[in-house]
């Protein structure tokens, strides 16, 4: 056998294992997209802003999942902001946050999906982005249960 | 030895350049599509996955449908549709990086909205793979006419004394390791085209894709364009015989015409759509551009804010190597002044001359690999001079060390992005806390 064909065989067989591990890699807990780093300012409570589009990862075996959500900026239409939350691509409900000042919490069921990874991945929309920090929404540290 | 570390030199950067990648976007707040990197790579997340020419989508999606300042976005005036500042030749090269980002976001049921981790380390990675298959094609080029020391010194001098590595790690998802890429294969691709009795039609084809992706990522780069009837020109007569031979090849340059043509093509019909112009300049919607008849010259060649010089003094040498080149060198020496020159009237001339945010002078990044052949020619005189050899061995490992250094001060903010004072350098000297 040719280093040449040996070397293809190894890369072939490092590059299934990588993507088997990439299929449902358990670091994906800590992965966030759209979101700013964690804004402890406010004694009362910890948040992060997210920009127009927001994901993050929940235990696939989480039943339902409350998100704490806040304007913080008024929105354009009589200030209101619209929060569209899906679940792995899944329309799950919307949230309107009326008040730019009140934290609004709601629990909201995942429903009964099979699925056979570790994590399910949830995104929020708004449509908006505010300022030069293209802000969209505070969000709280998310409850599972 | 010299042989060894030729062989090795790209592995040994990719190595480096990794390390340096992970090092700089592990850290919070750090995002490899950053700045004018959003402008150049916006195209591929509208296209492929909003399935968008128009860019509306993703402004919708994301923004509440009007881009923020600084993503480079506008809407332009007399249609209301969005026009990118930056043309469509960094996506087109970025693009297999990001359909395999692309395919491993849903793989692995991450967001796929065009800005999650895999489309942000794939377009990060785009910009390493560009300056690494950069580096490898300008070993090709300088192997085959200098020793392995000449080009061991060129390639270290040119990756690691100048801003080269910056743009393909820090900012690696701007148009500059792109350009370099292309300007090293156009160098290759001339030099066979002219060597050859007969230019054969791949190469010929090869001629036009390559000189319209140089225009496409930059469209100043055209200026590149010049080294295809300047390679070879010595003397001034040389011009007429110059002019005949490309006569004689009429045939194969129309075929490269042709196919250049066709391949700016989508760049034009993306402005006519948008703009209802075939030929528009984005930035005229700002009211900015160019300043031809008060070029900031001196300011942008020796200033402590950007002067290429001031901070890339290693490539006095390559000045010095247009001097003394000798042999296969000479051919390229004219081009590289023709290209130096006009680049460095466009860049003096352009409202902002210091070019934003940068490292050095970003402007002439681009035309980096002529610079490595000159600065080759200069190591291959020094070559036959011991003592002299010595004492610029020594000053140039000094110089490509400040580089890095500086380089790395620049990645942690202890360097000004832009406007530094000579004040500001001076407190700043190597200092690291």
């Amino acid at each position: 056998m040719t280093r040449r064909r040996i070397a293809i065989i190894v890369g072939g067989v490092a590059l299934v294992a990588a993507l088997a591990y990439l299929r449902d890699p358990p670091w994906l807990a800590n992965v966030t997209s759209g979101m700013r780093e964690w804004d402890y300012s406010d004694p009362r409570m910890v948040y992060r802003w997210t920009a127009g589009r927001a994901s993050l990862f929940i235990p696939s075996d989480a039943k339902a999942v409350m998100i704490p959500l806040r304007s913080g900026i008024p929105g354009p239409l009589m200030g209101e902001v619209p929060v569209e939350i899906r679940v792995d691509g899944r329309f799950l409900a919307t949230i309107i946050l009326t008040d730019p000042m009140e934290w609004v919490r709601k629990e909201i069921p995942l429903g009964n999906r099979v699925t056979h990874r570790r994590f399910r991945r949830i995104d929020l929309h708004v449509p908006r982005a505010v300022g030069e920090g293209n802000l969209g929404i505070m969000t709280g540290p998310p409850t599972i249960w | 030895m010299y042989e060894r570390g030729v062989r090795h030199f790209v592995a040994a950067t990719a190595i480096i350049a990794v390390f340096a990648y992970l090092w700089i976007f592990t850290r919070p707040g750090y995002a490899p599509i950053h700045s004018d990197g959003f402008s150049y790579y916006v195209y591929l997340p509208s296209w492929v996955i909003y399935r968008d020419v128009t860019m509306e989508a993703l402004a919708r999606d994301w923004y509440g449908g009007k881009y923020p300042g600084f993503t480079g976005l506008l809407r332009w005036p007399t249609t209301g549709l969005w026009v990118d500042l930056h043309p469509i030749g960094t996506a087109i090269l970025m693009a297999p990086f990001f359909v395999m980002g692309d395919l491993l976001s849903v793989w692995s049921n991450l967001p796929r909205d065009g800005f999650s981790l895999y489309y942000e380390h794939a377009a990060g990675a785009a910009g390493i793979a560009y300056l690494l298959a950069g580096l490898a094609v300008l070993r090709r080029i300088l192997r085959r006419h200098f020793s392995d020391g000449v080009v061991l010194a060129t390639l270290v001098s040119i990756t690691w004394g100048t801003n080269l590595f910056h743009y393909g790690v820090f900012d690696g998802t701007f148009s500059h390791a792109f350009a370099f890429f292309l300007v090293c294969c156009w160098i290759l691709i001339i030099e066979r085209w002219w060597e050859l009795e007969r230019p054969t039609w791949p190469l010929s084809l090869a001629l036009g894709i390559v000189a319209a992706l140089i225009v496409l990522v930059r469209h100043t780069n055209a200026i590149f364009l010049l080294v295809l009837p300047l390679y070879g020109v010595t003397r001034w007569t040389d011009l007429r015989a110059r002019i005949a031979s490309m006569w004689e090849r009429r045939k194969w340059l129309g075929v490269a015409t042709l196919v250049g043509a066709l391949g700016i093509l989508p760049q034009l019909l993306l402005y006519r759509m948008s703009t209802s112009s075939w030929l528009v300049n984005p930035y005229s919607a700002l009211d900015i551009g160019f300043s031809f008849g008060s070029p900031r010259i001196v300011a942008v060649l020796f200033s402590t804010q950007k002067g290429l010089f001031f901070w890339s003094p290693l490539l006095l040498l390559a000045i010095f190597g247009a001097i003394v080149a000798e042999g296969w060198a000479r051919r390229l020496v004219a081009p590289a002044i023709a290209v130096f020159a006009i680049q460095t009237y466009l860049a003096a001339s352009w409202w902002d001359w210091q070019f934003g945010a940068s490292y050095g002078h970003r402007a002439f990044t681009d035309a980096l690999p002529l610079a490595a052949v000159l600065l080759a020619a200069c190591f291959q005189w020094l070559a036959g001079r011991v003592a002299t050899r010595r004492l610029v061995t020594g000053v140039a490992a000094a110089l490509v060390a400040l580089s890095i250094a500086q380089m790395v001060q620049y990645w942690t903010g202890k360097i000004p992005i832009a406007n530094t004072t000579w004040q500001e350098y001076r407190d700043a000297f190597l200092r690291f806390r």
